[in-house]
Parts: structure tokens; sequence; C-alpha cells
């Protein structure tokens, strides 16, 4: 059964139609919110308010078969608003970051720290991308959406989703080498 | 077009090519700049070299992460969506309408008599058409009339019935949601609440290892790592 399929049911009152969109997008959702966020908690979080969202606003999706897109929207706005709520947080105490010792500035060095089991990860490589660059490479390189879409969703043109995309490479190529995952030294950040 | 722009241009296209969203013929005109720009063309491996490193990392990442369950029997049992709201809403409004039809028709004259295939409604003393084959089958039943105080019964077992229905499913789905949202936004206190504990922590360490902290400074004092917070 297709996803528009399975709104209109859902939107019917279906329970079970909307449980099997949640089982269909609730994996790839939850990836998409690690990438972006950065944060494990704050990715199930940021999934589940979505979910709840999504169910609460079935009504409002014009185009039942874009489901995906839609859904990726709403978590979109929820990354924005939490992204928001931090520098918020950051402004009024100081930048907290500098309490750990360690550089969140794109490009810097990978230190052995952000690495699990010797193996870096994807996640902790993203977290060091501007979120803009993060959420455009995530949606466009992991996700598959097409630089179009991504402007739909983001309600930016196209071509600046493609220039995020741009700069969000450089730097990523700049701080992972290809093949065997070690750390470049170079770009420092202070 | 000065420098910056054509980069500019350059670098729209490329990423375009990237991800295969280029017209043929602009995916020429690119193949044939790159052909003729050393520093283009480095450009444009760097981006395919970053692709593939970011494919490696996914494809090999350390750990599997498990999608959250979401407390299945909390959201996917959901709450009441607006389309049910609206259903219950219209419901309300229906039954509302449906009792001022109801005290019209009896003041226009309404009577309503028991038959075998169930009550006969007559209004200003005809008998609904659908219902007088009924009556007509079994003449003896049309026979002897409903009391005011059987109609009042059934009138009153009617809307109680309805009522309860509307305020069942309106608690099982009011319940449902309250729950489903007591729940998430309890969670993000909790985590809230340690966010700020951990922050507040994190300045207290700073300000003993670093002496007292301007509200002018533009960044709070680096803790000097392993002193004071239980490592070595």
């Amino acid at each position: 059964m297709t996803d528009g399929e399975l709104v209109v049911l859902s939107r019917q009152g279906s329970r079970e139609a909307f449980g099997v969109l949640v089982g269909r997008w609730n994996p790839r959702l939850f990836r998409f919110l690690l990438r972006s966020l950065g944060d494990e908690e704050a990715a199930r979080d940021t999934c589940q308010e979505t979910l709840l969202r999504a169910w609460i606003n079935l009504g409002r999706l014009r185009e039942p078969e874009h489901f995906k897109t839609w859904l990726h929207s709403i978590a979109l706005n929820l990354c924005r608003d939490r992204g928001r709520r931090s520098e918020r947080r950051e402004v009024a105490l100081g930048d907290a970051a500098a309490l750990d010792g360690a550089s969140v500035e794109a490009g810097g060095v990978l230190r052995e720290s952000e690495r699990r089991d010797g193996v870096l990860l994807l996640e902790t490589v993203l977290a060091r991308l501007p979120m803009e660059q993060r959420t455009a490479i995530v949606l466009r390189e992991l996700e598959g959406f097409t630089s179009v879409e991504i402007a739909a969703m983001t309600g930016v043109p196209a071509a600046t989703i493609r220039s995020r995309i741009y700069y969000g490479l450089k730097a990523l190529r700049r701080m992972v080498p290809v093949g065997g995952g070690s750390v470049l030294e170079g770009g420092t950040s202070r | 077009m000065n420098d910056e722009e054509r980069l500019d241009h350059w670098r729209d296209r490329m990423v375009a090519a990237l991800y295969g969203e280029l017209e043929p013929a602009a995916k020429r005109e690119l193949e044939e700049a790159l052909a003729g720009d050393d520093a283009l063309r480095r450009d444009w491996e760097e981006l395919q070299q970053a692709r593939v490193a970011l494919r490696e990392l996914a494809g090999g990442e350390g750990r599997e992460v498990e999608a959250p369950a979401h407390r299945s029997a909390l959201l996917w049992s959901p709450p009441a969506q607006r389309g049910a709201r609206r259903w219950l809403l219209a419901g309300g409004v229906g039954f509302a309408a449906a009792a001022v039809l109801f005290l019209g028709l009896l003041v226009a004259g309404l009577r309503v008599d028991r038959t075998p295939a169930g009550l006969l409604v007559r209004l200003d003393g005809s008998p609904a058409a659908e219902l007088e084959a009924a009556t007509a089958m079994a003449p003896a039943a049309g026979q002897r009339g409903v009391t005011r105080a059987e109609f009042a019964e059934v009138a009153q077992a009617l809307f109680d019935g309805t009522t309860a229905r509307l305020d069942e499913l309106e608690r099982r789905q009011t319940g449902a949601q309250v729950e489903l949202t007591q729940a998430l936004y309890d969670a993000l206190a909790v985590r809230q609440e340690r966010q700020f504990d951990d922050l507040r922590n994190r300045i207290e360490l700073a300000r003993a290892n670093n002496g007292p902290w301007s509200a002018g400074d533009r960044h709070l004092p680096a803790a000097r790592k392993g002193e004071n917070d239980g490592t070595d």
C-alpha cells in the first residue's frame, strides 16, 4: 500500500494505517535526526515529537503521496527550533562549548576522543558542520531528496541548497580522507 | 559575470552534476569547463572524494543505532486527530440540530405509535409513507398508541445512549492524547533539567578552577581537565 493510501486511511481514523506509516518511516526519520542533531537523545525526542505532530496535523497534508517530504519538513522545523533554543541558551550563559575543551568549528582537527572503538562516526563528522550545511548534506546525500525537494522543505532556493552542499562537502573533505577513516591533521580551529 | 559569480555558477553546476540533477546540455558545458580549468577540476575531484568519504563513513559506522520504539502503546494507539475531533464536533452539532427539529416536530403535532416494525412516526396524524405498509400488514399493532411516558422514555434512552457514546469516544481519544502529551513533555522537562544541572555544575567547576568570572567575559573560563572532576 502506498504512503498516500495509508494517509487517506489514517485520516479516516485508522490507527493501523498510521502505524504502518510509522513503521515504514520511523527508522529513516530517526537516522536523519541523529545525523542532523548529532545527539541520540535529542534525536529520539524530536523523532517522537515529529510523529506526534504528523498525526495531529495529518488533515493539513495536501498531497498524501508526499508524506515522506512532509514528515521530514516537520522534523526540520523541530530541528531549527531546537537549534534556536540552544543558541539562546549559549548566548545567555556564555560559550558552554569552551568548557569542553573541544572545538566545534567546522574543518577543525578531529580528536581521538571523537571516535568510538577506533571508528570515526559519521555523526561526529557531520556534527562539525554548521547546521544548514549538515542538513542539506544529510537530506541530499544520505536521504536521497533532490535539491528542489530540499528547497521546498526548507523554504530557501535550490541554488542556496546546492551552495550549502558544496561548502559542506569541501569542509568534510578537509576533515576526512578517502579510505581508512583516519583523521586529517589540517585546519586548526583557533 | 565577475570571477566570484563565475565560481558560484560552476559550483552550483558541479553539485547538480554530482547528484545527477543537471540537464544534458548543461552537463556538456560543465565538462568543457572542467577540461579547460585545472583549479575547477581539482574542486570537482575534491567534491567527489568527499562523497566517497561520506559514503564510507555511512556504510562503516561502528554501531547500529536502533530507532526509538516510541512506547508503541502510546503513540501508535494515537490520540484523537483533528478529523476525529471534527467528527465529534459534527456529532454534537448534529445532535443539537436533531433535538431542535424534534422539539419543532412535537409542537407541529408529532405522534409516535408502536408497530411490529418498530415505532411509527406520524406528523399531524399522517403516517410516514414508508411505514404505512408496515402498519397495513399488522393492522392491530398500530391501534394502541404510545403513552407520553413511553415516548419520553424512548426519547430519553435515545438521548442518553447517544450522549454516553459521544462522551465515551471523546474520553477515550482525549485521554490517549493527554497521556501521550504528558509523557512527552515530562520526558522533555526531565532532560532539560538534567542539561541545566550539568551546565551549572560545569560552570561551578570552572569557577572553582579558575577564580571568579566576570559577567562581561565573552567565554567562561575553561575547566582544566582532570581537576576536581573526578577523573585522573
